[in-house]
């Protein structure tokens, strides 16, 4: 327990720093882009009606998606650009975030400042009128100061909900407070998960409350309580981002997708990397396809996926060949369309696997998934939550004829407890799981073949193809790693006593492989 | 003024002091000509006098005030101030700065409750840049006139009672040294005795400055108290243009003497409860 709070501890000034430069600069542009809207919608109420509506809209939109959603867009954007400009627009991370928590600081800032405006006594306009003020005058010396509290209200509820808001960057590639909250979800980290929740909830708790101090200043006209609470932000914030300007820039950038394995993984590519004297960042928590598009587009350098995910989803082949086949097609077709390296297997498979509680298949007669398909109807699957939108469920379910009672989707840990507890028969179980040995499970044969292969491969993004340090750090590891090995270190971190941290599970797996970095 | 006191209220028809407002034939509409506030009124104004809207809710009174500084736009018919038209509004200041030229009082005041009542008084004339030494002198100033204390300049509009706000507006109104004052039921929201004596203490200013004062009210006594012209209105028309004097001892249209005969009756009322044996009932 203090060893997880002490790694929490240990990244919270990169983790904050990042978290506050996101939520200031998304705040800013949101001011920036609501205020002169808003005038513009109080001198043409025409505006007003259809500008909200666009502002409500917007924020009904799930915070996940809207962030995800950026991702493709500038994708788009930047190819856009680079034919015609030679530009290239970093899809991942900052920007894509940046752009959606902008979109969300908009609504709070533009409802406030229309309702402050609009809400003034048209006795106090009539005077205003009357003395001789133009309506530039009008705004500034009469209609902005007597809406400022109510603004200021406006500003308040938009910093909160940024704030809260830039925990959902972490899956797009930026890091936040939320990375703590990302990665304990995955790995069952429930101290990660709280000290992210407590730290966002304690920033967004002071911030409030500076701005209270400020909107307090504001509806009293009291300068010396705006001043100060001014102040307090800007130092704040300049103490916030100092781990930015004094950590160096990292060099290398590796991904990991959104469970315990790529964590484990992406730590121990990492720590071998900064080994050769690298500067190395983890972009952790990314979603199946963005990763593989994030390093063919070079936003990140390096990172491991699986043979069969690559070739159904990225290849969109529907046949299963042998592995050796299926490893060189994959590396000729990946050099030569995609200009990704295949830097080799690391020695064990992550699979998408059937699996039973032992003494239940026992029970049922059943070895094999063909044996299951003729119970199906009378018995429950659990899966996670992408499995039954992916081809691997599509082939198994066509080439056996698969029909359940019933189909439940989990998060991954849920899922394993639902099959102890009876909830559900079968799962859809990860051959590299360390809880298919721990819970006593049988993994069903697949006669068929129905599902291909998922070695876990090394990919290098197109610009890295010949980087020596790459080469150096990453070439022992093909080859290198067992599934048994890759089970104990999976367990280490999946289960919850004795819980190892990724980046501790990533050394002892180096240990116990026999390459210590 | 001084045709009141003296009765020779023949003068000002006559055209001894000049013309300073002149309406013609001003209609305004506020659905684009279907109907109208106020139709086909023509009215010209001398120079110093006091002169009372008198009229109903609806009847056009406020609105035509408002033509005077622009903040009413007709629908046709002209205004003209010394001879000039009011210049056309544009998009950015719909004439504002021309209206810094007239003063303005409301009956609700206005007064903008995030600046002092010295800021208040000075907004006018810091919006045409006089040195702000003349300013500071002109408030001071503008307290005494309007019988406030000096260092009521600090305090903030909340903390004053209904009859000092509009003392204060009246000072707003006056701070930059109009010609012309245009008041909207100015006394209209205090009670009798304050209204009394800031409408006398008003008339004392007129006096003394030579303003043209143009007041709107509904209360035939307050304009027959105060004015040395009172101007009925009626449905958008003008329906009687005279003299207090001459309004209350000649016979008018029906439609007025109603209206004058109100005050007459309550001050006969008043006058008899005063006799030691009568019964006012």
């Amino acid at each position: 327990m203090t060893g997880q709070i002490a790694a929490a501890l240990a990244v919270l000034p990169d983790y904050l720093s990042q978290h506050v430069v996101l939520s200031v600069a998304a705040l800013v542009l949101g001011l920036l882009i609501s205020f002169p809207l808003a005038i513009a919608t109080v001198r043409r109420p025409v505006l007003q009606a259809p500008v909200l509506m666009i502002a409500g809209l917007i924020q009904t939109i799930p915070g996940l998606a809207m962030l995800a959603l950026f991702y493709p867009v500038l994708l788009a954007l930047s190819a856009l650009t680079t034919q015609a400009f030679g530009l290239k627009i970093p899809a991942l991370g900052f920007l894509p975030s940046l752009a959606a928590l902008t979109l969300y600081a908009i609504l709070p800032i533009l409802r406030n400042t229309v309702a402050g405006l609009t809400g003034i006594d048209p006795t106090i306009r009539e005077a205003a009128k009357g003395v001789g003020m133009t309506q530039r005058q009008r705004l500034l010396q009469v209609e902005i100061p007597l809406a400022a509290p109510v603004i200021m209200a406006g500003v308040r509820t938009s910093a909160v909900w940024t704030i809260g808001a830039a925990t959902l960057a972490t899956p797009v590639g930026q890091t936040s407070l939320g990375n703590y909250i990302f990665s304990g979800l995955q790995t069952e980290n429930w101290v990660f998960v709280l000290f992210g929740c407590v730290a966002a909830a304690a920033l967004a708790f002071i911030v409030d409350l500076v701005l209270a101090l400020v909107e307090q200043g504001v509806s009293n006209r009291n300068h010396r309580k705006i001043a100060s609470g001014l102040l307090i932000l800007i130092v704040g914030t300049l103490a916030a981002v100092t781990p930015l300007w004094s950590g160096a820039q990292a060099t290398y950038i590796v991904g990991a997708k959104n469970f315990s394995e790529q964590y484990i993984l992406a730590e121990l590519m990492a720590q071998r990397m900064r080994a050769q004297g690298a500067h190395v960042a983890l972009q952790e928590g990314l979603g199946s396809a963005i990763a593989f598009r994030a390093l063919s587009s070079g936003d990140i350098d390096a990172y491991v996926d699986y043979t069969g995910t690559l070739w159904t989803n990225v290849m969109g082949r529907k046949d299963t060949p042998p592995r050796s086949v299926m490893l060189t097609e994959l590396t000729q077709w990946m050099r030569k369309e995609r200009g990704v390296t295949v830097l080799g297997p690391l020695g064990f498979e992550n699979a998408y696997v059937l699996a039973l509680q032992k003494s239940r298949a026992k029970e049922l007669g059943i070895r094999s998934i063909d044996d299951l398909a003729r119970q199906a109807s009378g018995l429950t699957l659990g899966t996670d939550i992408e499995f039954l939108d992916r081809p691997e469920w599509a082939a198994l379910r066509d080439a056996y004829g698969l029909r359940f009672r019933q189909q439940n989707s989990y998060n991954p840990t849920f899922m394993y407890r639902a099959l102890a507890s009876g909830t559900v028969d079968v799962i859809s179980a990860y051959s590299s799981d360390g809880r298919i040995a721990a819970d006593n499970l049988v993994v069903l044969e697949d006669p068929r073949h129905a599902v291909p292969n998922y070695d876990a491969v090394l990919l290098l993004a197109p610009k890295r193809a010949n980087d020596p340090v790459l080469h150096r750090a990453l070439r022992p590891l093909v080859g290198a790693i067992s599934v048994e090995a890759m089970r104990v270190a999976n367990y280490a971190v999946d289960r919850d006593d004795d819980k190892r941290s990724p980046a501790l599970a990533a050394e002892e797996l180096a240990r116990a492989i026999g390459i210590a970095p | 003024m001084t045709q009141v006191q003296d009765g020779t209220e023949t003068t000002r028809q006559d055209g001894s002091e000049p013309t300073l407002i002149q309406l013609d034939h001003i209609c305004i509409s506020f659905d684009g000509g279907k109907s109208r506030a106020v139709d086909d009124v023509s009215l010209s104004i001398a120079r110093g006098t006091f002169v009372s809207l008198v009229g109903e809710s609806g009847s056009g009174k406020t609105s035509l005030l408002k033509t005077i500084n622009g903040l009413v736009i007709p629908f046709s018919g002209s205004v003209r101030i010394d001879g000039q038209r009011i210049p056309p509004a544009s998009q950015d200041d719909d004439n504002a700065e021309f209206r810094r030229g007239i003063g303005y009082v409301i009956q609700d005041v206005g007064l903008f409750p995030h600046m002092s009542v010295g800021e208040n008084i000075a907004i006018t004339p810091r919006l045409l840049r006089w040195p702000e030494a003349r300013i500071a002198d002109r408030v001071k100033s503008l307290l005494g006139m309007v019988g406030l204390p000096e260092d009521y300049a600090t305090r903030a509009p909340r903390m004053l009672s209904g009859g000092q706000k509009q003392r204060v507006g009246v000072a707003r109104a006056l701070a930059a040294e109009p010609g012309i004052v245009l008041m909207d039921e100015p006394f209209g929201a205090l009670d009798p005795l304050t209204r009394d004596t800031l409408g006398r203490a008003y008339r004392d200013l007129h006096d003394r400055f030579g303003l043209t004062t143009i007041m709107v009210t509904h209360d035939m006594q307050e304009a027959a108290l105060l004015s040395d012209r009172i101007v009925v209105m009626q449905a958008g028309h003008i329906i009687c243009d005279d003299t207090p004097r001459a309004l209350l001892t000649q016979a008018p249209k029906p439609e007025v003497s109603e209206l004058l005969n109100l005050p007459r009756r309550q001050a006969e009322r008043i006058h008899a409860m005063m006799e030691p044996e009568a019964d006012p009932r």
